[in-house]
């Protein structure tokens, strides 16, 4: 059961073809390509500046943990949960 | 005179310095509330300035007038409904782009507003330069720049707001959203001249807007306010939002937004010029250190163990300097008050009670120092980002972990740390599950008992009550998760705000107005069910004749032969002292109190619990380290603490160590003091305060029963 959950944990986030959040890597630059998120959820990351085509880098991230970029001088902590719902393209 | 009093409303972004502004605006004359039905704190302030009174409401920080949150909702809803006379908008000037985005928004509302561009000082060292007259003509308000921190531009930014509500003309903004949306709007408009809709032209795009950025509370709002054309609107407005999901093949609420950017950076192009090199970020580079993956949980354990040091060892001090007061107190009130009851009444009901609440006080203000200090600094956000993992597992938000460790120290403090959570439902999981954080006040029972029971491991018997205290945290976290607080975890995106030099003011302000609450409490809600519980534990009182042997002619004889020599005098004492001890056990047997242990005894039965247990643990609902007192009365010890000899044997002849192991298990499981539970209302409502009080009751018996009923097996 334990180890089945882990496959699932593992799996979840690949999506072949796309690049999101979890494949990002510190040091690089990324651009967002679109959020696959509710109305809410796309109304407030556009209202905290992480719009589709702006230019962010990863900074710190904790393995299995959220992921801590940097968009234009504001710093944001992104968990897993969305992580995977974020598309981003190398810039 | 109406026409010189004045409302203003200060809005901006979290982190845009805007409490700080507050606090220079209106120093400490500030109220601090709940709005209606939300757990979202209204602050608010009267000051007099030139002859105008004003007064000034710090609506909570949000990024957008959307529904996401508690607080965007708080905000929208007082701006559209109060109509302040004024908005002051705090921008964080070296962060504007984004900023201005609140805004915009704002003066989509077109309510007279002034911009405020604060922290203009951390900007002009960045090198920006700024045309203010030109922006202020492009977006329209009056431009401002302050710098909180120092409290400079404050007299101009009353002037300026004075000035605008003064003023009847506005300009009035529309921010163009491009032909295909515009075209969308003009219908949804259309459709929305309903009698049940404001005549302000400037309401009703904003409401054809907020459609079709399909806003879950304006269509309530709007279902709300009732007419059968709703339904027509919305028919219209989702045929709207599938007419540009299909040709723009992107979501209407992102293209609106884009727009809004899009008119920002027009304006900031003309007025405004970034600094060309690149700034070395201090944040980011302090930020590679707190939130490493190897180093991140260190630091913030020691961080947390420093609070722990910093609020229990240094707070020692003044509560004992406010226990010495307190007993210094009751001894002068001893000798004032000659009525035998009222002396009863007020030094053992009232000051007893209350004073055990009031000692508190001390750790709640270090407490409160302390949290303001990390959050202010910056700190907290990063605390969230490296505790999330090991908390998402059991459900929580990372944030959580701070309250729950603060609940090892005390309970109170703990459930006011609360709030540091944004969410609803993250808050009501954790403050439910804290109770099992087992607080300083349970350890004196813990000591008595294991110590009675089990003298030789009386360290790991004690380890192991705190052991199961943390597993039932995480076993009700995750319960509560999938029964009472439905739904996934918010998604987790937060802002890590700059690292900043915490202004001593509003440290100072935060810390006063947490420990006035406190002590607020503790004189009204408290005070009264230290009374209640006096009474309980008092009436009826018990005649001469109902003894069961006659105490009084013992004492007198007693007397008799120490006058005549018989006995020392320290024999006498002796003597004295037990059979009033005696006396008061008897006396508590046949107290109110007293008559409940015994009515309630047959549900405690299968616990292996007798009525004197049932008395202790319902005497621990005023304080929980009473029940070692209580202990002390009810085997008629005199004065008995933790350590005494004489109630460890008499407990010893009364109980099997199962039973002691098992009372212990009860007293962690159920809920903690009524302090706790008067801030647990305060926090959270009488609902979820009788939530909690009746699932840690039914657990603490269903947990005891098992364990009793197992145990008995084996011995």
């Amino acid at each position: 059961m334990f180890r089945l959950k882990k496959k699932l944990r593992k799996f979840k986030p690949h999506r072949p073809g796309f690049m999101t959040l979890y494949d990002a890597v510190p040091g690089k630059r990324y651009r967002i390509q679109r959020v696959e998120g509710g109305c809410k959820l796309n109304s407030r990351l556009c209202a905290m500046g992480l719009m589709p085509g702006e230019i962010f880098n990863v900074y710190a991230y904790s393995r299995g943990g959220p992921v801590c970029i940097s968009v234009k001088g504001s710093r944001f902590a992104i968990g897993r949960g969305m992580m995977g719902r974020v598309f981003i393209k190398e810039a | 005179m109406a026409s010189s009093s004045i409302t203003v409303a200060l809005a901006g972004n979290p982190n845009s310095g805007k409490t700080t502004i507050f606090n220079n605006l209106t120093g400490m004359r500030q109220h601090v509330g709940n709005y209606p039905g939300v757990t979202v704190e209204k602050r608010s302030g009267n000051i007099s300035y030139k002859g105008y009174d004003i007064e000034i409401i710090d609506l909570p920080g949000i990024y957008s007038l959307t529904a996401f949150s508690e607080e965007e909702i708080v905000a929208r809803n007082y701006i559209l409904r109060d109509k302040p006379d004024v908005i002051i908008n705090i921008v964080d000037s070296s962060n504007l782009e984004r900023n201005l985005y609140l805004t915009v928004q704002l003066l989509e509302l077109g309510f007279p507003m002034v911009l405020d561009f604060n922290m203009a000082d951390i900007a002009k060292k960045k090198g920006v330069k700024l045309d203010k007259g030109l922006l202020s003509e492009l977006l329209g308000p009056p431009i401002i720049e302050t710098v909180g921190s120092k409290g400079k531009g404050i007299d101009k930014l009353l002037d300026s707001a004075i000035k605008v509500s003064k003023e009847t003309k506005h300009k009035k903004i529309d921010i163009p959203y491009g032909d295909e949306i515009e075209n969308e709007l003009r219908k949804i408009m259309t459709a929305l001249k309903a009698p049940w809709i404001p005549e302000d032209r400037m309401i009703r795009r904003w409401t054809a807007v907020k459609l079709m950025e399909q806003d879950s509370e304006v269509t309530a709002r709007l279902r709300d306010e009732g007419s059968g054309d709703l339904e027509k609107v919305l028919e219209i407005v989702s045929s709207s939002i599938d007419h540009i999901k299909n040709i723009m093949r992107v979501q209407p609420e992102v293209l609106i937004a884009d727009a809004r950017y899009g008119f920002i950076k027009g304006a900031l192009q003309e007025a405004y010029e970034e600094a060309d090199t690149e700034n070395v970020d201090i944040t980011e580079k302090v930020d590679t250190i707190l939130t490493n993956r190897f180093l991140g949980i260190p630091i913030f354990a020691l961080i947390i163990w420093l609070m722990f040091q910093f609020v229990f060892t240094l707070g020692k001090y003044p509560m004992q300097w406010i226990e010495l007061g307190f007993e210094k107190l009751s001894i002068l009130l001893n000798s004032l008050i000659n009525h035998d009851l009222l002396r009863s009444l007020i030094v053992d009901g009232i000051i007893g009670g209350v004073g055990g609440v009031i000692i508190f006080t001390p750790n709640i203000a270090l407490l409160f120092f302390a949290i303001a200090l990390l959050e202010d600094s910056g700190y907290m956000a990063r605390a969230a980002f490296v505790m999330d993992r090991v908390m998402h597992r059991i459900g929580l938000h990372g944030k959580s972990f701070i309250p729950l460790i603060i609940g090892f120290g005390c309970t109170v403090p703990a459930y006011m740390g609360s709030r540091i959570l944004e969410n609803k439902k993250d808050r009501l999981i954790t403050m439910h599950i804290n109770t099992f954080c087992s607080c300083g006040a349970r350890l004196p029972v813990y000591i008595l008992l294991a110590g009675t029971f089990f003298p030789a491991y009386a360290g790991n018997v004690i380890f192991s009550i705190y052991l199961i205290g943390i597993i039932f945290a995480i076993i009700m976290a995750k319960v509560l998760r999938i029964t009472r607080f439905r739904g996934e975890l918010e998604p987790f995106v937060m802002e890590l705000p700059p690292y900043r030099v915490p202004t001593m003011k509003g440290i100072l302000i935060h810390t006063w107005e947490r420990a006035w609450m406190y002590v607020k409490k503790a004189g009204t809600i408290i005070l009264a069910i230290s009374v209640i519980m006096w009474f309980l534990f008092t009436f009826p009182m018990i005649g001469e004749e109902e003894y069961s042997q006659d105490y009084l002619m013992q004492l007198e004889a007693l007397e008799q032969s120490y006058e005549t020599g018989e006995i020392t005098e320290i024999k006498y004492q002796d003597q004295v002292a037990a059979i009033e001890a005696e006396m008061a056990a008897e006396k508590l047997e046949f107290s109110a109190a007293g008559r409940m242990g015994k009515f309630i005894e047959p549900v405690f039965r299968p616990l292996g619990f007798d009525w004197r247990m049932v008395v202790a643990s319902i005497s621990g609902v005023a304080a929980k380290e009473v029940i070692v007192s209580s202990f002390g009365t009810l085997f008629s010890i005199g004065g008995a603490d933790e350590t005494s000899e004489g109630l460890q044997d008499k407990l010893r002849d009364n109980y099997h160590p199962l039973v002691g192991y098992n009372f212990m298990l009860f007293t962690l499981l159920y809920f903690p003091c009524m302090a706790s539970m008067a801030v647990f209302r305060r926090e959270a409502g009488t609902k979820e305060m009788l939530f909690q009080m009746g699932y840690t009751l039914l657990l603490a018996w269903a947990v005891a029963f098992i364990v009793y009923q197992i145990g008995r097996l084996f011995i």
